[in-house]
């Protein structure tokens, strides 16, 4: 099986802050691999090491960041045998659509893909969607909120975790499958595959190289901070008895 | 060319570490262990899962092929992050040593028990009237009929209720000339009879057990020699400047462990209306801290450096024990007394590090020893520069 | 607002169907509806398209199906319910109709194109975002209502036909959370200060004595798995707004703040004193869990 999975960088949210007029700051933004998406790489990961047969390539589409080399070996250490990233200049402002619609193209010329992953949702926006999009783009076979996966005989068992079942099915490849954040538990890369990650293959494509027709079909009119609700903040430490009856009386307010 | 900043393939191994113990959540579970007097085997199970003790053996046994100064970045990163001393696992001072003296059979063992995350032997170097003066030990090796029998009384042995093995330094009793050439080490069972272990009650490092070993006539095969018969006190030397290396690294994590806590506080802690870093004394001691865990973290790196390029470390490593003894000391307790009277509880990580890192101070090399260690060679090396 | 024209609504649960043909019938001169479940659950439809009980079969399975009647019916609108099954629908329906789906949809307005409002970056922002044209909505919990209902005009059975890529091989019921946090007025969240699963107990104890429900954090439910997901509160699991909400040994990152931040009175227990989470509450105890949680009890029972 030639597995790919596809992740995001996205900037973390603990290193952004508030500027005036409620915009973010991203200028001193730690860009991470989306959380979600280790765990697809995870799951791509024990299912390409489950048979000899199988490969496993990791795919990306973003701006200049997807160029960072530390990101690039923190991404291959951790079970992708090659990378291929597609990259354009306003990757951060694409929508569902634009990203779904480059990763599709890029899928078709990776070539004789069987199966493409995907985590839960990107670590920024968290649509959930571009899984799901991509798989209908190509006309896969495409399920969302896989907590189980297992390859057998040229077929997908899959675990679909729902609101209030937990459905099995078998899909046929290829496949495009959008798994949830309790799959598995990412691993911890090792040594060893953190100094094996700097030798290995890396491509970066152009977004026009990919694909020239795919545009953004949303438009973006704001990204604000929420108001900051007001609270009172009255902290004090545990030992100070008066602290605690106030603290008591508001509860009994509830009872 | 000074070049200060870590590769990625360092940064990305401080990322797993810190993910490691962020999953691992272990704060609780260590005070615990401290508490009870127990070895953190769960979380030292945790971490040979995940494999951070492959670093420690070569490549041809299965390890890591990665430099000295990646290792002991990683290692301190632990300490830093509140692992308590001693109970690190893995063995780079047992495999230096073994690599170093040992025939392959015994790099072997030792290396095999090193991978399942085991510390492979106890150093049987002090005794009770011999401490800092090595060569006063009497613990005997008498051989008769091809088997040689161990008679003597061992001291402060880290985890010899654990460890399978003890590297047993005794006296031939040859060369009555020269005692010095007259000791040689034996790699002894310790679930052999004649080996009787109790555990000593310390002040600090509870979490791992120092004990004494009595040898009684404890039988073991000549093949059990490590090194060269008569030449076991130079190969202590040599085992000193690697023990104290890998020592240090332990107090220099558990001082920027101490400092950080200690800095977080004062940047939150109100008294008299306002954070007491805002006050001169408080802002003096975290100055001079953090110069000393600076200089500390600089010292460390650059003794690994040296060791990794084949260079003598014999006084970079007195001086670095000496060195960070001392400063880890009081920048652990300049902590606890910007802690105030929570640092004083059990409750709060500084009164561990207080209590443990006092030992390091005194064992693998009292810092008084360091002086006799280096005083000598530097004002050698200083005549001969000046003969130039 | 001016009406759409048509409002597409595709939904499995019950009270989906009643919420978003709700808010539909406030969107669009015409309202259809693609469905599963109980039969007769279809309300304040034109037409309904009835597409079985979904029972064994996959909901994943129907989707072709499903894109047929919603690319025949040339909606201006598609309204989704937000479940898994939903989110699929959405997004096939959204490559069909070669546009991106507005998730999770704080609000929604349809003066210029069709505008909504989501949360992103954990939670630490808002999001406000149109299309022109066609356009795929899923709503956030609580953005539509249900009101008094009438029976949809006209069902319509629709034969589904196998899909020869998607196999039914099983499902097993899921043990549902007795607890519906969205409905709860007082919940205590638990986090990594509770080191152990049995000291969460003493969380217990005081959700008992103020008849709160138990919440948590995601590494509660997903890594340590003491806490099933639903009692996940956070930017990926339950955004909740009780009267009360007390937050203990949670740190108080954004992914879970933005879970309750519109929580009445928000009371935070931690040891740490720099946690962030005393800087986003109305009163706060800094102290050890194991000492502060018993007193509390102890008091509110005296």
């Amino acid at each position: 099986m030639k597995i790919v999975v596809c992740y995001k960088l996205v900037p973390s949210a603990e290193s952004l802050t508030v500027k005036s007029g409620r915009q973010l700051d991203f200028g001193s933004a730690e860009w991470e691999i989306g959380p979600y998406d280790l765990n697809a790489v995870e799951a791509a990961a024990r299912l390409k090491e489950a048979s000899a047969d199988n490969s496993l390539i990791a795919l990306t589409f973003g701006g200049d960041i997807i160029e960072n080399s530390k990101l690039r070996k923190g991404i291959l250490s951790r079970g992708p045998q090659e990378l291929v990233a597609v990259k354009a200049a306003d990757a951060g402002q694409a929508d569902g659509y634009r990203t779904a619609a480059i990763l599709a193209e890029a899928i078709r010329k990776i070539g004789d893909v069987d199966l493409v992953l995907f985590g839960e949702g990107s670590g920024d926006m968290y649509a959930q969607q571009t899984g799901v999009l991509v798989g209908a783009l190509l006309g896969w076979t495409t399920v969302n909120a896989v907590n189980s996966i297992r390859e057998a005989d040229g077929l997908l068992e899959v675990g679909r975790n729902l609101e209030d079942s937990v459905e099995l099915l078998e899909l046929s490849l290829p496949a495009a499958v959008s798994v949830s954040s309790d799959i598995c538990v990412p691993r911890l890369a090792s040594m060893k595959d953190i100094l094996a990650a700097g030798k290995k293959p890396f491509a970066v494509w152009s977004a026009e190289e990919v694909c020239v027709q795919a545009e953004n079909k949303t438009v973006v009119d704001s990204v604000l901070a929420p108001e900051q609700a007001e609270r009172a903040c009255i902290v004090k430490p545990a030992d100070d008895e008066a602290h605690i009856e106030a603290v008591v009386n508001q509860l009994r307010n509830f009872i | 060319m000074i070049d200060f900043s870590l590769t990625e393939e360092q940064e990305l191994l401080l990322e797993q570490v810190e993910e490691f113990m962020k999953r691992g959540n272990y704060d609780e579970y260590f005070k615990e262990c401290d508490r009870e007097r127990k070895f953190p085997e769960k979380a030292c199970k945790d971490f040979v899962e995940a494999g951070f003790h492959c670093l420690d053996y070569p490549q041809e046994h299965g390890g890591e092929e990665v430099d000295l100064v990646t290792i002991v970045l990683m290692k301190m990163k632990f300490f830093e992050l509140g692992w308590p001393v001693l109970t690190l696992p893995g063995g780079n001072l047992e495999i230096d040593n073994i690599l170093t003296y040992g025939t392959k059979e015994q790099q072997d063992t030792i290396i095999g028990l090193a991978k399942s995350g085991i510390k492979p032997y106890t150093l049987g170097f002090t005794e009770p009237q011999a401490g800092s003066d090595n060569s006063a030990m009497t613990t005997r090796a008498t051989h008769k009929d091809g088997k040689v029998y161990i008679n003597g009384h061992k001291t402060f042995n880290t985890f010899a209720t654990v460890s399978p093995y003890m590297m047993c330094i005794a006296r031939e009793y040859e060369n009555l000339e020269n005692p010095y050439k007259d000791m040689s080490w034996y790699l002894v069972p310790l679930n052999a009879p004649g080996v009787k272990i109790s555990v000593l009650d310390k002040v600090g490092c509870h979490c791992m057990p120092t004990c004494e070993v009595y040898l009684d006539n404890v039988e073991v095969e000549e093949s059990a020699l490590v090194g060269t018969r008569g030449k076991g006190f130079y190969q202590l030397m040599k085992n000193f400047e690697t023990e104290r290396l890998f020592t240090c690294i332990s107090n220099v994590g558990m001082a920027q462990c101490a400092y950080n806590d200690a800095v977080a506080y004062a940047g939150t802690r109100v008294q008299f209306n306002k954070t007491i870093g805002e006050f001169q004394i408080i802002q003096e001691k975290i100055t001079d801290m953090k110069i000393k865990c600076d200089n500390m973290v600089n010292m460390l790196l650059k003794c690994a450096w040296k060791k990794q390029r084949g260079e003598s470390i014999s006084v970079d490593a007195s001086l670095l024990k000496r060195y960070t003894g001392k400063a880890a000391f009081e920048v652990i307790d300049d902590a606890m007394q910007i802690m105030g009277g929570i640092g004083y509880t059990n409750d709060c990580r500084i009164a561990r590090l207080w209590r443990d890192q006092r030992g390091a101070r005194i064992y693998a090399g009292t810092e008084e020893v360091m002086v006799h260690s280096s005083a000598r060679s530097l004002i050698k090396e200083a005549l001969k520069a000046a003969a130039k | 607002m001016s009406k759409l024209s048509t409002v597409f609504v595709i939904a499995t649960q019950k009270s989906a169907i009643a919420e978003l043909t709700t808010g539909a019938r406030t969107l669009g001169e015409r309202v259809l509806l693609a469905y599963t479940g109980e039969r007769s659950a279809a309300v304040n439809a034109d037409t309904a398209y009835y597409l079985g009980d979904a029972e064994n079969q996959s909901f994943a399975a129907l989707i072709p199906t499903v894109l047929e009647l919603v690319t025949k019916a040339s909606a201006d609108l598609v309204l989704v319910e937000t479940s898994k099954n939903g989110r699929l629908a959405a997004a096939a329906a959204a490559a069909a109709l070669g546009t991106s789906v507005l998730a999770d949809a704080g609000a929604l307005c349809t003066d210029n194109g069709v505008q909504i409002k989501k949360m992103v970056y954990g939670g630490s922002a808002e999001k406000t975002e149109h299309v022109s044209g066609a356009a795929v909505v899923c709503p956030a919990a609580g953005l539509f209502k249900a009101a008094a209902s009438e029976p949809a005009a006209e069902i319509v059975d629709v034969s589904v036909p196998e899909n020869a890529r998607i196999r039914f091989a099983g499902r097993t019921a899921k043990v549902v959370c007795a607890a519906n946090l969205n409905a709860a007025d007082k919940v205590v969240g638990v986090g990594r200060g509770f080191s152990t699963e049995e000291s969460l107990s003493l969380a217990n104890d005081l959700a008992a004595v103020l008849s709160a429900e138990i919440g948590c954090t995601r590494p509660l439910a997903e890594e340590e798995k003491w806490l099933p997901c639903a009692r996940y509160i956070g930017v990926s699991g339950a955004v909740i707004k009780p009267a009360l909400y007390i937050a203990a040994g949670i740190s108080g990152q954004v992914q879970h703040m933005v879970g309750v931040k519109d929580a009445g009175t928000i009371i935070a227990i931690n040891k740490d004193e720099h946690a962030p989470i005393f800087a986003n509450c109305d009163y706060g105890i800094v102290g050890d869990l194991s000492t502060v949680l018993p007193l509390l009890t102890e008091k509110l029972k005296g």
